[in-house]
């Protein structure tokens, strides 16, 4: 099998992931729940992680790193902290329904930035005019579909200059691109563990720059006596039993980012999907979506066949052992902007643990289906 | 014999944070600068809001613990006595 679904989730993780799971389930009980040693050792890992991931994402204190269930969960949190009914809301055209849903189940006035494909120029100069009226941003880094890099350091410049605080959804870009928390002066910035970032299912992480609302109420091992959650962090937002496996995968997962840098990690990935996207071009009848800029492009590649249906193709690529996804990819919203609505995409996102060995296989499959079928 | 006798009896002191994740920090700090401290849970007796955890530390050590501290613009939000097996009480 060749996988290459990494934007949805990593499937390779980085060795040691795996060991650090099954030592935490093994020695490691519940942190903030008592001081004796399994307790302690669940605490020092937690804290080891939100230390790890300051440090990659440039936070002051460890103390501003949430840990969640997913991302999902993290831009409820800031979502919900700063939106109310009404609140009025600007965000990109490349949002994903964690997003959007959120807003629309808050009952918030939403604009819509919609703005043609690797286009930052329009981007910024759509948002700039709609910044008088917004209350707050919401944005996503990358595009899950398209893989399309947003200027999220000029938008942030824009929102920090119009006081206008910004959520950033970093789902895609976490261990894949550099993001310097501080320097963004954000509000928020929400993003999985288990993407980029190559940890585990379940994890997710919520950086703040100050205060939040939490989601959830429950035991937080602190401030007991009061029926509040307590006012500070990360306590606020951690209610109940952390993730203690869960987080240990994804400290030795970050550990692992952090030491090749997500710059080298990326590149790595563009590197399989140039290759790839040579290949595909020699096939007629591939629509392929591809940044003319590859600063403007991480390694997340949707391609349209012309004459196929995109379910038929990556089911005909599923049979042969290629695992891709399509449809709407959770973001109807970037399918309107990018006028693929009524098809959806054939998503190919990449790994670094994937080989250029599997990604000529992969064309070599491509081009098979379309030889056989004349699909394309 | 008088010195062994000062080494058991020594006192200790915890300096209660408001968090886990601070007392954590806390001792982490205080370990780099060479102060012995370790993580506990701060006395229920001591604490009128509820659990919470502090960093157990030798009372010779108070003064330089808290400056080390007060550099790393971490907050002690209380320190009392920490004599083993007896009840606490306030020590400021």
């Amino acid at each position: 099998m060749i996988y290459l679904d990494s934007a949805a989730t990593s499937l390779y993780k980085p060795e040691g992931v795996q060991a650090a799971i099954v030592q935490a389930m093994c020695t490691m009980a519940s942190p903030g729940r008592g001081a004796h040693a399994p307790a302690m050792r669940a605490a020092e890992c937690c804290l080891a992680c939100r230390e790890a991931l300051a440090a990659l994402f440039h936070v002051a204190q460890p103390e501003q790193v949430i840990f969640t269930f997913n991302a999902t969960h993290a831009l409820n949190v800031a979502i919900r902290s700063l939106v109310r009914e009404g609140t009025r809301v600007m965000i990109s055209g490349y949002e994903h329904n964690s997003v959007t849903r959120p807003l629309h189940a808050l009952g918030a006035e939403v604009r819509v930035i919609e703005t043609p494909l690797f286009a930052p120029e329009a981007f910024l100069e759509r948002a700039q005019a709609l910044l008088d009226w917004a209350d707050v941003a919401v944005c996503t880094h990358v595009s899950n579909v398209f893989g399309y890099v947003l200027p999220i350091e000029a938008l942030a410049k824009l929102c920090a200059d119009a006081h206008v605080p910004l959520v950033i959804d970093a789902s895609q870009s976490a261990g894949v691109l550099d993001l310097d928390f501080t320097a963004l002066n954000a509000a928020f910035a929400a993003m999985p563990g288990h993407k980029g970032l190559m940890g585990p299912q379940g994890t997710g992480v919520l950086l703040c720059k100050n205060d939040a609302f939490p989601l959830l109420y429950g035991g937080s091992g602190s401030a007991s006596l009061s029926q509040e959650m307590p006012d500070f962090l990360p306590d606020r937002l951690e209610a109940g039993t952390h993730n203690v496996c869960g987080i240990a995968g994804l400290l030795a997962a970050v550990q692992y980012v952090r030491m090749y840098s997500p710059a080298a990690l990326c590149r790595r990935e563009r590197e399989l999907m140039d290759r790839f996207c040579r290949q595909l071009a020699e096939i007629p009848g591939v629509r392929m979506f591809l940044s003319p800029d590859p600063r403007l492009q991480t390694a997340v590649l949707s391609v349209l066949p012309q004459k196929m249906e995109p379910e038929a193709f990556a089911e005909a690529l599923s049979e042969r052992g290629i695992a891709v996804r399509t449809g709407l990819h959770c973001a109807p919203t970037a399918h309107r902007t990018a006028g693929t609505i009524s098809s959806g995409t054939v998503r190919f996102s990449f790994s670094p643990f994937n080989t250029p060995q599997q990604i000529d296989a992969t064309a070599e499959i491509c081009r098979n289906i379309a030889k056989s079928a004349e699909f394309f | 014999m008088l010195r062994l006798l000062k080494g058991v009896c020594e006192m200790h002191l915890i300096l209660m944070c408001r968090s886990l994740t601070a007392a954590q920090k806390a001792a982490h700090t205080l370990l780099n600068s060479g102060i012995f401290a370790s993580v506990t849970k701060a006395p229920q007796s001591a604490n009128p809001a509820g659990c919470t955890y502090g960093v157990k530390i030798a009372q010779r050590n108070l003064a330089g613990a808290l400056a080390v501290l007060e550099t790393a613009g971490i907050t002690v939000e209380k320190t009392v006595e920490a004599p083993e097996r007896t009840r606490y009480g306030a020590a400021r």
